[in-house]
């Protein structure tokens, strides 16, 4: 209590006109409101976060309408809260229905984390992940993962067995799956860059200045799935026979990366060049191939990485853009920007989260962020 | 090498005669035990020795299931009744009810940590997991089977045969046709475990106790009458719902490997029934329990690859925990707790760890087996 009034006495003062204003003139002028600026993730000193941090301020000042439509998908009250910090590159997010806990990767530190729901603690689930990089949960509610380390495609089962889906096409290894969607149909759709060539995020291929040899998680490298990357940026459509189609091939468009469907699978979205692509899905193919969006916003590249579509069809995607523009955009299905979220971070991906499915979690470069909202994810994982 | 060898010598040593000048030197030591005085200790400072004292050979065919390097460890207490444990191999975890206690926990195998999964349970009390990776509990307080699905939702199995309400489904056995097959006893009854029935009933002599109280606000309180015999059902993935056996008490139920046969509790014992279609034929006593003359009663139970039933004992101190019967009925071995244990799963990545929900307590040991089936 006496803090309280020593506040107000000092809110009071400072809102009082000058002495000599108030001799001067016969009537009071109206006290100008002084209003305060919440810090944000632009603001000088910047929005702090973790367990010092300040009150948030709601509305949330990192969260951006760009269209009146995006409010009918935000809660007010609620604030972007990070949830951890320290990784080296978080990856990957998706929503266990069955076990309500959250997974994502770290690719570069090797391990698979998860988030306990009804604690809020992080776990290292699986380690070493063999550079783990996107995941999913299938219609059946097992996890899908691409292992950049080993070039491939796993899936693991309900009773804990793991079964390869996928690390080969036509007799040649796949570059390193990427992002992986599945279809309700019980195809599994990924995307095949290269980015798994890279040393930290999984291993270089031979013949260069780099060993793959060396750092192998104990495998041995003449297990460690293809040694050359050969085969183009495919996107692929895994069928439940087994066999192994290109669904797109990389003509006219830079690799692949993150990939999703709208909500009644009658679109797929991917991710390519630094923009947003959409398909019609007829059957096993992919028809009418267009531009959705650029993904700039007042001129800035907001480059995309994953995406997840909500029930109304909107496009989460997420931004690597310079600081005031990283985070996530948001996409209405026309490909108009309605809202943006500003991190502190580049953000790779994302997933609707939660027993309701109506909590947006990132994965932010070094840290998990999460923000509640007023819709739910379109799929399950 | 130097290990083994090292192993070997000492087994040798201690199984050998002692000369008379090596016994003047020997200070051999009993290791603290359930029925030691002082009793084992069971905290985070607890020092278990290899083989643990409390897991008892009774035949030698126990050894092939044994893992002799494997101690009791508890994992979790302060719990008020704990059951229904069961293993999600999608998810690296066990579930576990504490049925009174209204709260169903997991065990994170990663981290060893026990959490609050589902606050309220509901009193759910036996818990599975699918050939598909759903979780199927029984929830005594609305009475009723339910399935958790792979998005979250949650559906509503059985809640009456012919219009009449379940008194209180108590634990399940999954088969690969996609029918679960449940018990239903009455034990959900109890004010403790559920709620009693509305006036007289078999835990609510005069009808004095008010079943309306203490309800988890759901509203939801399913029969205030149980109104049917205590009998096994199977549930077809039709909707269906038949009985299976009828006349005596059941409680715990699970297959044998090759899901021929239903070990299921009957009364005060095990039986066994061949599964022939969707039907039960030839009910015979498996086994009564007694071993050295002491009843250790039944509960629930799993059965290993080999078909070992290992089934949790309801006994005086020194035969309360575990008893592992071979296919014949025959006791192999038995696991020594400090509390009587209701149920216990088979669990972990490779499904080689026993885990046994002891009324306060949960406890695991590592065996040489795994579990059959899902989970």
């Amino acid at each position: 209590m006496p803090d309280l009034s020593r506040r107000t006495v000092l809110a009071g003062a400072a809102a009082l006109p000058p002495t000599r204003a108030f001799a001067q003139a016969p009537a009071t002028p109206p006290a100008e409101p002084v209003f305060g600026i919440p810090p944000s993730v632009v603001t000088n000193p910047p929005r702090q976060w973790g367990p010092g941090a300040p009150p948030p301020f709601n509305p949330d000042p990192d969260i951006i309408r760009a269209d009146n439509s995006f409010g009918g998908l935000l809660i007010g009250q609620e604030t972007i809260r990070r949830l951890s910090t320290g990784y080296h590159l978080a990856e990957g997010p998706a929503w266990s229905g069955i076990g309500n806990f959250v997974i994502f990767s770290d690719v570069k530190n090797d391990t698979l984390y998860r988030y306990i729901w009804e604690t809020g603690q992080f776990t290292a689930y699986r380690k070493p992940s063999f550079n783990t990089n996107g995941n999913t949960f299938d219609h059946q509610g097992r996890q899908i993962s691409t292992q950049d380390f080993f070039r491939r495609v796993v899936r693991w089962e309900a009773d804990g067995a793991m079964t390869i889906i996928a690390d080969k096409f036509d007799g040649k290894p796949l570059n390193s799956p990427n992002d992986v969607a599945p279809h309700k149909d019980g195809s599994i759709w990924f995307t095949d860059p290269t980015f798994g060539g890279a040393m930290a995020e999984g291993h270089p291929d031979e013949g260069t200045l780099r060993d793959p040899a060396i750092g192998n998680s104990g495998v041995g490298i003449q297990l460690a799935g293809g040694m050359k990357q050969q085969l183009p940026t495919n996107v692929y459509r895994w069928d439940p026979s087994g066999r192994l189609e290109v669904a797109l091939a990389p003509e006219n468009g830079g690799a692949p990366n993150g990939l999703c469907f709208s909500p009644d699978y009658t679109k797929l979205y991917v991710i390519r060049g630094g923009g947003i692509f959409v398909a019609d899905v007829q059957g096993a193919k992919l028809a009418n191939l267009r531009v959705f969006t650029d993904c700039r916003v007042d001129g800035v590249r907001c480059g995309p990485d994953g995406m997840r579509a909500d029930k109304a069809g909107n496009i989460w995607s997420s931004s690597a853009g310079p600081l005031g523009y990283a985070g996530v955009t948001c996409w209405n299905p026309a490909g108009k920007l309605i809202g943006r979220i500003r991190l502190p971070e580049t953000c790779a991906n994302l997933a609707f989260v939660g027993p309701k499915r109506d909590h947006l979690f990132m994965c932010a470069n070094s840290s998990i962020y999460m923000l509640r909202l007023n819709i739910q994810g379109a799929a399950p994982g | 090498m130097t290990d083994l060898s090292r192993r070997t010598l000492l087994a040798g040593a201690a199984a050998a005669l002692p000369t008379a000048a090596l016994a003047q030197r020997a200070q051999l030591a009993a290791p603290v035990t359930v029925i030691s005085n002082p009793p084992r200790s069971w905290g985070p400072d607890a020092i278990n020795t290899y083989p643990d004292p409390d897991v008892i050979v009774l035949d030698p065919s126990f050894g092939a299931v044994n893992e002799g390097h494997g101690a009791i460890k508890r994992v979790g207490t302060n719990y008020q009744w704990a059951e229904g444990p069961a293993w999600c191999g999608e998810g690296q975890y066990v579930v576990f009810s504490d049925v009174m206690g209204d709260v169903q926990y997991r065990y994170i195998w990663d981290t060893g940590i026990v959490t609050p999964f589902r606050r309220p349970s509901f009193n759910s009390n036996g818990n599975a997991f699918d050939f598909q990776g759903r979780q199927i509990s029984g929830q005594d307080f609305p009475r009723r089977v339910v399935r958790w699905e792979h998005d979250g939702s949650m559906t509503i199995i059985a809640d009456n045969y012919q219009g009449k309400a379940l008194n209180s489904p108590n634990d399940f056995a999954v088969h690969p046709d996609g029918s679960i097959w449940f018990t239903d006893p009455l034990y959900g009854g109890q004010l403790s475990e559920g709620h009693v029935d509305q006036g007289n009933g078999p835990f609510n002599a005069g009808g004095l106790l008010n079943p309306m109280i203490g309800n988890p606000g759901s509203g939801i309180i399913g029969s205030l009458h149980q109104v049917l015999p205590t009998q096994i059902y199977r549930w077809d993935p039709s909707g269906s719902l038949e009985i299976v056996a009828t006349g005596q008490v059941p409680n715990g139920l699970a297959f044998s490997p090759d899901y021929k046969k239903l070990y299921f509790v009957w009364g005060a014992n095990l039986a066994v029934a061949d599964v022939v279609g969707k039907g039960l034929q030839n009910i015979r006593t498996f086994t009564d329990g007694m071993i050295d003359g002491v009843k250790c009663g039944f509960d629930g139970h799993r059965v290993d690859v080999q078909g070992n039933v290992w089934s949790g004992s309801t006994a005086p101190l020194g035969y309360c925990g575990v008893t592992i019967w071979n296919p014949a009925g025959k006791a192999i071995g038995r696991i020594r707790l400090p509390e009587t244990c209701a149920n216990l799963t088979f669990c972990g990545p490779k499904r080689d760890w026993l885990f046994m929900t002891a009324s306060q307590s949960v406890y695991l040991i590592r065996t040489n087996t795994q579990g059959a089936g899902p989970f």
